[in-house]
């Protein structure tokens, strides 16, 4: 039996599998630079100064700041905006996916345009999070409002953030979204967060519990750009890129299975739509295991299979970030022995886990960014009639109609370029790390062999899905 | 510095070494997809409430090749070529045939509008 369609993420692929040759050559050449990162902290003689600094503080915010910390208007009252017109186009607007500003606006500009631009600039979020601004808002109306009434409790750590991610990825994946359920979502969080904030204080609840806060500031690690506080003031400073990740204090291990999340997430949505991920079900596992128990008649067991084959998939996507978590443990516990280390699995782990994130975007660019150019552009004609109503605000609604779609060709070239160079700038941080934490030369570069087992492991199985082929 | 130089430059000469030895010379054949010829392939298809009972669920052709679509269904819809964005009524009972030149490369699917329901995929390799 041909097995269903499920409805798709938003937004139009036209992604053709990339040829083998190519993944084959993506996999050696990963395989080869590495050998070569090595080889070039053999040869320097680095020694650097060591800060760590918490991984989600905004820069720009000392660690005992007082709770009410300053808030730049503009920039919050544009972020307030948008999240009202994606909410009041969403609830008021044409029930389309494609006809309404609030789909392309949440899913493609602010998840995946955003993303990028963070990962250039630094976290521009931080200024323009919508929630944020809210509370500041009530806060002036509320006096005390954001500082909470309890305080955060310790054992909470980043769960809440990974929670919402997980949500939000099976949202995307499973959830046949509209503009009404969207909106209705943004709503739900909207709400939560405010609830939280009320009872946690704004300051730890952005910093641990607020999904995007968390993501940003951690794709904003990896920017070239910094903001350092500077009296009253605050300036933007350039560094080498990914420089950021060198230093950076992963406090709690709900933070190392976000950054695992952040992998596993993205590889589960290339693996799920492959014809080999539907075979394991519809072919493998129904026939052998399921049709003893939902019968041999498979238009009878049809709706029960299409409920079981949902439970499956949300299954492994819960899973997905606990099997990226065995796999990155063993070879950490490798690389422990191997250096004769005498810190513990868990503190290496997350002393590590900066060195995953180059992959994590390299992973979620090669699988997300032609949207932006497919579907990403979309927002100029829908800026001009976001409710679908047929206005036309800023005269762009006719824009850009034609289907803009990107040629294969230099779609593969993308896709493994960016995965090598994420690779790459992994293995180079992670090594960068060792010397840190082992010191000696030779002893860091012994233990980075696991480490670069590790990776090319991930990078493979990366290129390895985007050459498969996609399901019907 | 210069050592940093030193070592991008040979990773840069490693990543060409490695196109050059893995690169194809010529683009390998694929089974099932017949050469690109000025005569169109035809598919023909057949809906039945709303399901495909004739007609594959994937089109594998080169970019530059002709396919002419046959579609008879019993309901009144459209049809809609995702990518080329092309569109066919198609009236019940009456089949319909849309001709396209496939210009782009890409995996494409054609839907009922209607239905929403996809019909088959267009799979267009780049020439």
């Amino acid at each position: 039996m041909s097995a269903p369609l499920l409805a798709h993420s938003f937004g139009q692929v036209y992604r053709l599998p990339v040829p083998v040759w190519l993944y084959l050559y993506g996999a050696c050449a990963a395989l080869a630079l590495s050998f070569l990162v090595m080889a070039f902290f053999l040869t320097a003689d680095t020694k650097q100064p060591s800060s760590i600094t918490n991984a989600t503080r905004a820069d720009d915010e000392p660690a005992r700041a007082s709770r009410r910390s300053r808030l730049s208007w503009l920039p919050a009252i544009v972020g307030t905006s948008l999240l009202g017109l994606c909410i009041a186009s969403g609830l008021f607007g044409v029930a389309g996916p494609y006809a309404n500003f609030s789909m392309t606006a949440f899913w493609i500009v602010f998840l995946l345009g955003l993303t990028y631009l963070v990962a250039l600039v630094g976290d521009v979020y931080r200024p323009v999070n919508p929630w944020r601004a809210l509370v500041y808002g009530l806060e002036r109306l509320w006096r005390g409002f954001a500082d909470g009434r309890f305080r955060y409790p310790e054992r909470l750590a980043y769960w809440p953030a990974l929670g919402f991610y997980v949500a939000l990825v099976w949202l995307e994946l499973f959830g046949d979204t509209g503009p009404f359920s969207l909106a209705v979502a943004l709503l739900a969080y909207t709400a939560i967060n405010m609830v939280a904030v009320g009872l946690f204080g704004a300051r730890d609840w952005f910093r641990y519990g607020e999904l995007f806060g968390v993501f940003f500031c951690l794709i904003g690690r990896m920017a070239p750009r910094v903001v350092a506080a500077r009296g009253q003031g605050v300036s933007w400073t350039w560094r080498a890129p990914f420089a950021g990740l060198r230093y950076m204090a992963i406090a709690h291990n709900s933070l190392l299975l976000f950054i695992l999340f952040m992998l596993s997430s993205t590889a589960f949505d290339g693996l799920h739509e492959t014809q080999l991920w539907r075979r394991l079900f519809w072919v493998e596992l129904y026939p052998a295991v399921l049709s003893g128990w939902v019968g041999n008649n498979p238009i009878a067991a049809f709706p029960v299979l299409l409920k079981l084959y949902a439970y499956w998939n949300t299954l492994w996507l819960v899973l997905s970030p606990l099997t990226y978590l065995v796999v990155y443990w063993l070879f950490v516990a490798a690389m422990r022995w191997v250096a004769r280390s005498e810190r513990s699995t868990a503190e290496l782990a997350r002393r590590f886990a900066p060195s995953l994130l180059p992959i994590a975007l390299a992973y979620h660019v090669s699988h997300y960014y032609t949207l932006l150019q497919t579907q990403g552009l979309k927002i100029v004609p829908l800026a001009s009639d976001p409710f679908g109503y047929g206005w036309n605000l800023f005269g762009t609604a006719d824009w850009w109609q034609r289907a803009n779609v990107p040629e294969p060709t230099t779609v593969w070239h993308v896709q493994v370029g960016v995965i090598v160079l994420g690779h790459i700038v992994g293995v180079y941080v992670s090594h960068a790390i060792a010397l840190e934490v082992f010191g000696g030369r030779w002893r860091a570069a012994r233990s980075q062999l696991p480490m670069l087992a590790l990776m090319l492991a991930f990078t493979a199985a990366g290129l390895w899905i985007l050459a498969q082929p996609i399901a019907g | 510095m210069r050592r940093g130089l030193f070592f991008i430059a040979v990773g840069v000469a490693v990543l060409a070494a490695l196109f050059w030895a893995f690169a194809p010379a010529e683009r390998p054949a694929r089974p099932g997809v017949a050469a690109v010829s000025d005569t169109p392939r035809r598919e023909a298809f057949e809906l039945r409430d709303g399901k495909r009972v004739q007609g594959p669920a994937v089109i594998a052709m080169d970019q530059g090749g002709v396919l002419e679509l046959q579609v008879t269904t019993d309901r009144d819809d459209e049809l809609h070529v995702h990518g080329y964005d092309r569109t066919l009524p198609v009236a019940a009972g009456t089949p319909a045939t849309l001709r396209l030149q496939l210009d782009r490369a890409g995996r494409f699917t054609i839907e009922l509008h209607d239905t929403h329901q996809v019909l088959t995929t267009l799979e267009v390799a780049p020439a």
